[in-house]
């Protein structure tokens, strides 16, 4: 019997081309909306939580960085002009090329990093912040030597502090010292910094007004302050081609929290309106494409098919025709999704200005998201109208009584 | 054997109440052939989807063989109109898209019977009404004759009892017309009982007894010499 069942569903779909086709169209392009909405809004929360570890602290800056040739002090005005920039700021590249704290054996324990910006001078993290400098402004490829002396307790005032000596190595090979008092030992000081990378790692300012180091420096990047979105949007214009990136401050990154909600929210309501349509459009094609086949059912029943057979009969060919809807939908969503994601990429660029804002998402956990909505819209669309030919009876689909219709 | 008794089935319509069934006792012989005749409204058609199951009664019996039909639920009565009964309509009731064998088979499947045995039964039966010949032919190419002949070796592939024709010669010219009665007093010359509807006073003349209905009752019963 589940044979015949079975067989009689197939003769259904494939012998009703129309009916078949106007379903599987309508449940395919309502599933085409389901797969964008899911696939552009499935990782949003990842975006979210990039944007809430993106926080940077000035406003939006577009930064110019990995320059392979030195820039001018002209061209970075010229950009600064042409861009509306509000300001320009220009960090150094230090000319020091490695930093290590040598212990008294002559083992180096521990390599940190300088910036070139200010004074010359050496700052402890907690200082670093009191001046309000950020240990992120540091690039990372200048050294400071420390010497062993400093590891001697002698050297160790009544009040704690420890006095060491700093040395710094230049390009050409010479080295600068400093003195450096710190408030502990060396080796205290050389143990917390491995273990902990805490407040007291140590940190050098160089004046860059000081001729012999600012000749020996070049420009590590270009930081270009704007005050709103369109200025960057000019910026963006202008750069391209060059490499860059934009970072946002903290009430600019709300900013695009909140954009982003309201985006999820659309796509949210996009999806629903998807589902909803695509479960009406399954249930009209069916009860029009059913009612059009009411004499069939009514004849299975007038000669013996039971509710159990015609509910096979017609949930099967609903089944069928989800599945195979939900397959092409996934298929065709996730082909033209590479092409329509990279316009979408390119549009938000220009709302937004960031990688993160929405990036489109597109894998397994998405299609399957997709395929299973699709596939519950199709079956919910058909069980109305099968439920209702499963319950009228045979005479009521024949329409024997339709002289004496209720 | 098929009885009735006081079976009654009313229509409300609006505030109207219409009596297609009044109140009809009936008992019908095995091997027999009954054609119930009257006027549009009479009640014949509601009266014979009564006695198929296609409809519930208001109140009264139906019997077959000593068991109650009325009141049966899905299953059972799904299984005498599978098993006990064979029904032919006016308008045939085939699916055009099947061929002649798939539309005699189709009752086969409910009634379980295996794969050899209804191949082969399908192949008597075809040949039995005259259209062995035609039996891998879509339903949709035949004539209105044709068509009930396949209707008629559809209402006999699971050998009920009984078959119930509902005016089966009311789409059909003359000739074809007669080709089906012929078949059908075939049918009740071989054992079943035969109850038809018809208008056609002629194709009445062919039956063992004709039933006149008027206004959901019996109002004669008539043995034709």
């Amino acid at each position: 019997m589940i044979k015949e069942v079975f067989r009689i569903i197939i003769r259904e779909i494939t012998r009703h081309k129309v009916r078949t086709i106007l379903t599987s169209v309508s449940v395919t392009v309502a599933g085409i909306l389901i797969c964008f909405s899911v696939f552009s809004s499935v990782n949003l929360p990842e975006i979210l939580t990039e944007l809430n570890t993106n926080q940077t602290p000035s406003a939006y800056q577009v930064v110019l960085s990995d320059f392979e040739n030195d820039i001018s002090a002209k061209e970075i005005e010229e950009i600064k002009t042409q861009t509306c920039a509000g300001s320009a700021r220009v960090f150094l590249s230090p000319y020091i090329t490695e930093i290590s704290i040598r212990k008294s054996d002559g083992t180096t324990e521990y390599t940190s990093a300088v910036f070139v910006d200010g004074d010359f001078d050496i700052y402890t993290k907690k200082e670093l912040a009191a001046a309000g400098r950020s240990v992120d402004d540091i690039p990372s490829e200048a050294s400071v030597i420390i010497s062993e002396s400093c590891s001697n307790e002698e050297n160790i005032s009544d009040d704690g502090k420890s006095s060491v000596i700093l040395q710094i190595m230049l390009e050409d090979g010479s080295i600068v010292e400093k003195d450096l008092i710190i408030n502990t030992v060396l080796d205290d000081f050389v143990f917390k910094s491995m273990n902990t990378g805490s407040e007291y790692e140590m940190l050098i300012c160089v004046d860059s007004s000081n001729d012999v180091l600012k000749n020996r420096s070049r420009v590590n990047k270009v930081v270009l302050e704007y005050s709103d979105f369109n200025s960057v949007k000019c910026a963006v214009d202008y750069l391209s081609g060059s490499e860059f990136s934009i970072e946002f401050d903290d009430q600019s990154n709300i900013d695009i929290e909140v954009e982003s909600i309201l985006y999820n929210t659309i796509l949210i309501a996009i999806s629903s309106i998807a589902l909803v349509s695509s479960a009406i459009c399954v249930s009209l094609t069916y009860t029009v494409s059913l009612r059009d086949r009411y004499s069939f059912y009514g004849m299975l029943k007038a000669i013996g098919y039971r509710k159990k057979h015609i509910s096979i009969i017609g949930f099967g060919q609903i089944i069928i025709i989800a599945v195979a809807s939900a397959l092409a939908s996934v298929l065709i969503s996730s082909v033209c999704w590479y092409y329509v994601s990279s316009a979408f990429m390119k549009m938000l660029l220009m709302f937004y200005y960031t990688e993160y804002a929405l990036k489109p998402c597109l894998n397994f956990y998405a299609v399957s998201k997709a395929f299973i909505l699709i596939f519950v819209s199709g079956i919910v669309g058909g069980i109305v109208p099968v439920l209702e030919i499963c319950n009228k009876k045979a005479s009521a689909l024949l329409v024997l009584d339709e002289q004496y219709d209720k | 054997m098929l009885m009735v008794s006081e079976l009654k089935k009313y229509y409300k319509i609006e505030s109207n109440i219409i009596k297609a069934v009044d109140g009809i006792t009936y008992r019908f012989e095995n091997g027999k052939f009954y054609a119930i005749t009257g006027r549009s409204g009479s009640g014949k058609s509601t009266f014979l989807s009564l006695l198929g199951g296609l409809i519930n009664a208001d109140s009264g019996k139906i019997e077959f063989n000593g068991k109650e039909i009325t009141g049966l639920n899905d299953n059972k009565l799904s299984e005498y109109r599978n098993k006990s009964i064979g029904i032919v309509f006016q308008n045939y009731c085939l699916e055009p898209t099947y061929t002649c064998i798939e539309n005699v088979l189709l009752p086969t499947y409910p009634a379980g019977t295996g794969k050899a045995k209804r191949n082969e039964a399908a192949g008597k039966i075809l040949e039995y009404v005259g259209m062995s010949e035609r039996n891998n032919q879509q339903v949709k190419s035949l004539s209105g004759g044709e068509k009930q002949r396949i209707a008629l070796a559809r209402a006999l592939i699971n050998n009920p009892d009984i078959i119930l024709a509902d005016e089966p010669t009311g789409n059909l010219d003359s000739e074809n017309g007669k080709i089906v009665m012929s078949l059908l007093r075939k049918i009740a010359d071989d054992g079943k009982t035969v109850i038809m509807v018809t208008h056609n006073q002629e194709d009445a003349l062919k039956a063992d007894a004709v039933l006149r209905f008027v206004d959901g009752r019996i109002d004669g019963d008539y043995p034709n010499d």
